[in-house]
C-alpha cells in the first residue's frame, strides 16, 4: 500500500472493517511511515469528536414512549378485534380435562406489585406460570400456578397505598426507568422523609441515573437542613 | 425464556412476551431514531409506529433473519420516510435550512448531570456542524454512518438491513467519513 491508499483506508481500519490482508498491509505501512501515523491520529480525533455528539436517550423519554405505546397498542388491539390480535394470556395446549383440574386446584400467588395492595379483578391474568404438577391418587392433577394480574391504581402521591407502591417500585422494579420515575416522584413529594431509602439505593442501585437522582435528593435534603 | 421462545409466544398472542420483547429493544430503537433524525418528536413518532408495525406484523416474521435485523429494518425504513419527507419540504420551501419542526436533540433537557447545566460552547458548535453535515449526506450515507458509528453495527449487517451489499455499505461509510472530515477540519 502507498500513502494515498493507506489514507483512503484509515477510517475503515479504525472501524475494523478491512479484510485481514488489507489490515496487514496497512499496519506494515504505518510502521514505516510517520506521516500516515499522524493521519491515523487525526482520524482517531475525528472519531472522538463524533462520539461526543451521539444522542443519549433520557430515561424519562423512554418511560413516556412506553406509556404512549401501551395506549396505542391497546387501541390497535381493540380496533383490529381479530383473534390473532387479542392478547391471550397463556397457551398451555393442555388437554381440556387437565385445564379444568388446574383451574379447580390452583393455588394463586399474585406477583404483580399493584395487585398486592388491591383486590384482584376477576379478569384474566397477564401471565401465568406453572410451579408444580402432581398426580393425585384419585387420578386428578394438582397444579400450583403463579398468576399475575394488571390493575390501574390512581391516587395522590402522598396516599398510603400509592406511597407503598412507589417505595416498592423504587426498590424492586426490574426496569430501571420505572425505578427512576418512582424515586423522582418520591423525592419531589416526600423527599425529606426518605433519607434512608435514598442512602440505601445509593449503595446498591445498579443504574447510574437512579443513583444520581438519589444523590440529588440527599443533597437537597442537606441544603434544606442547613438553611433551617 | 430465550428470544426465540419469546417471539413465538408473542406470535401466539402472549402479551407479556410481547412487552418483554419491546423492553429488550425499545431503548436502542429510540436511540437509533434520535441519532438518525436528530429530532425528538420525529424519533418518538418513529418509535410508536415501529412497534405498532411489529405488533401487527409479528405473525409474518419467519426467523429467516434475526429479530434485531427485522426490527431495525422497520425502524430504518420509517426514518428514511421521515428524511425524504423533510427533503421534499425543503425543496418546496427553498431557503429553509431546517425542515424539522419538532424538538431538536440539542434542545432535549440534559439527563446526564455530570454534563449539567450546559454543554460547552465548543460541543455545541461541533454538534451543530455535525448536524449540518448529516443533513448534507444522502439518506443512505447517513443511515450507514449512524448505524456503524453510533450503533457499532458491522457493515455486513447494515447491508442486510438496508438491502444492499457489504461493499456498497463500505462505500457509503467511506464517503460519509470523508465528508465529515472535510467539514470538521478546523476542529481537528
Amino acid at each position: 500500500m502507498n500513502c494515498e491508499q493507506v489514507r483512503t483506508h484509515l477510517s475503515l481500519f479504525l472501524y475494523g472493517e478491512l479484510s485481514l490482508d488489507e489490515k496487514k498491509a496497512l499496519e506494515e505501512h504505518l510502521e514505516a511511515c510517520p506521516e500516515c501515523r499522524q493521519e491515523l491520529e487525526t482520524e482517531k480525533t475525528l472519531g472522538r469528536i463524533l462520539e461526543q455528539c451521539g444522542a443519549e436517550v433520557p430515561t424519562r423519554l423512554v418511560t413516556q414512549c412506553r406509556c404512549e405505546l401501551r395506549e396505542k397498542l391497546e387501541h390497535e388491539a381493540s380496533r383490529r378485534g381479530g383473534l390473532r390480535f387479542i392478547w391471550r394470556v397463556i397457551d398451555f395446549r393442555l388437554p381440556l380435562r387437565i385445564a379444568q383440574v388446574a383451574g379447580a386446584a390452583a393455588l394463586v400467588a399474585v406477583g404483580f406489585l399493584v395487585a398486592r395492595l388491591t383486590a384482584p379483578e376477576p379478569s384474566r391474568p397477564v401471565s401465568v406460570q406453572v410451579r408444580q404438577v402432581e398426580l393425585e391418587p384419585s387420578g386428578n392433577l394438582r397444579m400450583v400456578i403463579d398468576e399475575t394480574y394488571r390493575r390501574k391504581v390512581t391516587g395522590a402521591p402522598e396516599e398510603e397505598k400509592i406511597r407503598q407502591l412507589l417505595l416498592d417500585t423504587a426498590r424492586n422494579a426490574p426496569d430501571p426507568s420505572l425505578r427512576f420515575e418512582a424515586v423522582d416522584i418520591l423525592a419531589r413529594n416526600q423527599g425529606h422523609r426518605l433519607a434512608g431509602l435514598f442512602q440505601d439505593l445509593l449503595a446498591r442501585e445498579e443504574d447510574r441515573q437512579v443513583r444520581l437522582r438519589c444523590e440529588k435528593a440527599l443533597r437537597a435534603m442537606k441544603a434544606s437542613l442547613e438553611t433551617f | 425464556m430465550d428470544e426465540t421462545s419469546l417471539i413465538r409466544a408473542a406470535q401466539k398472542g402472549d402479551r407479556d412476551a410481547f412487552e418483554r420483547l419491546i423492553e429488550a429493544y425499545d431503548r436502542d430503537v429510540l436511540r437509533l431514531a434520535l441519532n438518525l433524525l436528530r429530532d425528538c418528536e420525529d424519533a418518538r413518532d418513529v418509535y410508536q409506529e415501529a412497534f405498532v408495525r411489529v405488533f401487527t406484523r409479528l405473525h409474518t416474521f419467519r426467523f429467516d433473519c434475526s429479530f434485531y435485523t427485522w426490527l431495525y429494518r422497520i425502524v430504518v425504513n420509517l426514518c428514511l420516510d421521515v428524511l425524504r419527507g423533510r427533503k421534499m419540504r425543503l425543496e418546496r420551501f427553498t431557503g429553509d435550512n431546517n425542515a424539522s419542526s419538532g424538538q431538536a436533540v440539542d434542545e432535549l433537557p440534559e439527563q446526564r448531570p455530570w454534563l449539567d447545566p450546559e454543554r460547552t460552547f465548543l460541543n455545541h458548535e461541533v454538534g451543530k456542524r455535525i448536524e449540518e453535515i448529516l443533513n448534507g449526506l444522502t439518506p443512505k450515507e447517513r443511515m450507514v454512518f449512524v448505524l456503524r458509528h453510533y450503533h457499532g453495527m458491522r457493515l455486513k449487517c447494515i447491508g442486510e438491513i438496508l438491502g444492499f451489499s457489504e461493499e456498497a455499505a463500505k462505500n457509503c461509510l467511506f464517503r460519509a467519513t470523508r465528508k465529515m472530515r472535510a467539514a470538521l477540519g478546523d476542529f481537528l
